[in-house]
């Protein structure tokens, strides 16, 4: 056996150690690592009964002749923690009817230096009737519905939800949009009555 | 500054060692069967020397035996003593600390099984190109195998096991299972905390390569790599960074790359390293994109990598007393005997260092006892109790998973009592407690799902999406717990309780 290889290799493990002597603070004003949003959900539905009204709202809206609604604003605060590569971000909803919450002390995260950046994030309504399509089994976990409800409201979320991004190209104008939407109008218009029924009917029984 | 530097050790030290400790006994079990009950000859003919099937063979007993990066040493240095191609001891080597059936039980229920399946081919084509590479192309000197009589039947048989087992544990095996450790610790203390947290995103092209870089001294037992390589499916992160965790993460480590070297020279083993690596990265770009989850929001972060990185920040004060906190704690709730049991044999192996001196064990062992043999005896050769031995650790690591993973109801019975004790911690602002009973029931939730995969076959996605709701609900309980956010934690820990009311009537 090479004992001098052996040393010679048992020596990383102490240099790497030692480099984490170079680490006092040093933290210092830096931008964050990352660049842009991430994905967020302020504009998930808070229940299955919201969440299927506003499928239907936003069906109702787009296949009317008025002009598409605006797309929903949120402010969005992000603040960063710590710089390079260990740099990480928490993201808040600033609400008009309550005070933003300033950051979650967590993990001695009072004791970094922490930046702010203020975010517009714009929600068009296409957007959000996909993104809603996707997320309806989980709203509908969060709910008492049953079991068979559930499987049915998942078979036919994923139905409205692979329809519309097939159909849909998101980079595409909103007019393109539109009337790539109304060309599935009446597939998706039974989609949506078809979830909204199952969850009625799931509620009434509940409420049975 | 040193206060941060003996804290992260302190801390990243005991976690390794409490939990290697059980593997790495088991390891040096696996060497003293393999070298005194089966013997050189025995331990070639089940990995297949001199046929098509070696690698794959270890690559097969390496997916069946529970051991890890560090508990492998022991095995691969008999193995070569025993004269196994080293392809084959490069096969077992690198896939051993990957999979055991434990850990592939807990991986089918945190990801697709089809990535979890992809994940092994993967792995088992990294070991075939390299075990192809070494046997082929690397020119070393033939290894004889050591020529050893095996000890006769009866008490100096299993004594001559223990011998060996202890011996093992204050040997050269001990040597590079601490360069091993070593290396680990010394790369926890080296990342700062929350290192590569927001780096190993899907839409982040270097991820694969990135964890590349700071992987091998890594140490990981196979359970604890799925759980990571899991929480990334869960969790949108790169898949190609999943991968080279698993393989140059969990899969190698300096002290197995002390040995390579040691045994072959420094020269082959930096051409076998850039090979691992380059083979590896290659393959994590392959199956990035076709393994992406389908239907998961990326969390825009991960944690994966906080146990690796060190566990506190530079400027947070009481590190000291916090990490000796924290280690007592670990060790508490994750001491179950064995690192009782390697300082048991290690002693023991001191012992019989000192006594070899003067007695000839070896000889002894050799000797047939003196006293008159019973016609109610039965001679059990020993290559059969080799292999008994060999069988019955795979079959008591399948058993295992059944008393790891239990049933449902059982399962139920005791999350009742961890989910009151959690929910009545938050709100009555117990905020350790809390804190320690979330990350306790979270863990809970997934051993539920994985002992109803056992022995169903399958987890029904109405009973997975309710698990699912459960843990994000705590998470954000954690969240709110870490910040002493009473206000939140009360509404929070409502929503909990509600959650996992609703999780448990799908599992009944």
């Amino acid at each position: 056996m090479n004992l001098k290889l052996v040393f010679s290799l048992a020596i990383i493990p102490v240099v790497l150690a030692m480099l984490g002597c170079n680490f006092g603070d040093s933290v210092s004003d830096g931008e964050s690592s990352k660049v842009g949003l991430p994905k967020l959900d302020f504009h998930r539905p808070k229940s299955i009964e919201l969440a299927s009204q506003r499928l239907g709202e936003l069906h109702t809206s787009l296949v009317s002749d008025s002009d598409l609604p605006k797309p929903r604003r949120f402010t969005i605060k992000e603040v960063i923690h710590g710089t390079g590569a260990s740099a990480h971000s928490h993201y808040y909803r600033i609400t008009d009817d309550k005070e933003t919450s300033l950051d979650d002390p967590h993990d001695g995260h009072d004791n970094m230096k922490s930046q702010i950046r203020m975010h517009d994030l714009d929600i068009d309504v296409f957007t959000e009737l996909i993104d809603i399509a996707h997320w309806m089994p989980k709203i509908a976990a969060e709910s008492d519905i049953d079991k068979v409800t559930w499987d049915q409201i998942k078979k036919l979320s994923a139905e409205l939800h692979q329809k519309l991004i097939s159909q849909i190209d998101l980079e595409s104008n909103d007019d393109s949009k539109r009337e790539s939407y109304l060309k599935i109008e009446n597939e998706t218009e039974i989609l949506i009555t078809k979830i909204q029924f199952e969850i009625s009917k799931s509620v009434q029984t509940k409420n049975e | 500054m040193m206060d941060y530097v003996l804290s992260g050790i302190s801390l990243r030290l005991t976690e390794t060692i409490v939990n290697s400790a059980v593997w790495i006994v088991i390891g040096c079990f696996i060497a003293a069967v393999f070298q005194r009950m089966l013997g050189p000859e025995k331990v070639c003919r089940i990995f297949g020397n001199g046929t098509r099937w070696s690698l794959l063979s270890g690559w097969l007993m390496g997916m069946l035996l529970p051991v890890c990066s560090l508990g492998v040493i022991p095995v691969v240095r008999e193995m070569h003593r025993a004269g196994v191609s080293r392809g084959t001891i490069v096969a077992f080597g690198l896939t051993a600390p990957l999979f055991n059936p434990m850990s592939i039980l807990y991986g089918l229920t945190l990801s697709d099984p089809l990535a979890i399946l992809s994940f092994s081919l993967c792995a088992l084509a990294v070991v075939t190109v390299l075990g192809l590479v070494w046997e082929r192309f690397v020119k070393v000197e033939a290894v004889e195998a050591e020529v050893r009589s095996m000890p006769t039947y009866g008490i100096k048989r299993v004594l001559s096991l223990f011998h060996s087992v202890s011996i093992d544990l204050t040997g050269p095996s001990l040597l590079f299972i601490l360069i091993g450790i070593a290396g680990s610790v010394g790369l926890a203390v080296s990342l700062e905390k929350g290192y590569l947290q927001n780096q190993v995103e899907h839409d982040n092209v270097y991820a694969p390569v990135m964890v590349a870089l700071i992987a091998t001294p890594i140490y990981s037992t196979p359970l604890l790599a799925m759980s990571q390589i899991g929480g990334m499916f869960q969790h949108g992160n790169s898949i190609g960074a999943a991968f080279t965790l698993l393989v140059l993460g969990a899969g190698a480590n300096l002290g197995l790359l002390a040995w390579l070297g040691a045994t072959y020279g420094i020269r082959r083993v930096i051409l076998f390293y850039l090979l691992l690596a380059l083979t590896s990265i290659g393959l994590a770009y392959a199956i990035d994109k076709p393994l992406y989850p389908k239907g998961v929001t990326p969390a825009g972060h991960t944690h994966a990598f906080d146990v690796y990185t060190h566990p506190y920040n530079s400027v947070q004060t009481n590190k000291m007393e916090l990490a000796r906190k924290q280690a007592t704690e670990f060790w508490n709730a994750n001491e179950f005997g064995g690192t009782k049991i390697l300082l048991g044999l290690m002693a023991l192996g001191f012992l019989f260092r000192i006594v070899d001196s003067s007695f000839d064990f070896e000889s002894w062992y050799l000797v047939e006892p003196a006293a008159a043999v019973s016609k109610m005896d039965l001679f059990i050769p020993g290559w059969a109790l080799g292999v008994i031995s060999v069988v019955g650790l795979i079959a008591s690591s399948v058993f295992a998973c059944y008393l790891y993973y239990p049933d449902s109801q059982q399962m139920l019975y005791d999350m009742d009592i961890i989910n009151a004790d959690c929910v009545t911690a938050a709100r009555t602002e117990d905020w350790e407690a809390a804190e320690k009973w979330i990350r306790y029931i979270d863990d809970l939730s997934r051993r539920l799902e994985v002992g109803v995969f056992l022995r169903n076959g399958s987890v029904d996605e109405f009973q997975s999406a309710k698990a699912k709701v459960f843990r994000e609900k705590l998470d954000d309980l954690k969240h709110a717990v870490e910040a002493k956010d009473s206000t939140t934690s009360k509404e929070l820990s409502f929503e909990v309780d509600k959650a996992y009311r609703r999780m448990k009537e799908t599992f009944r």
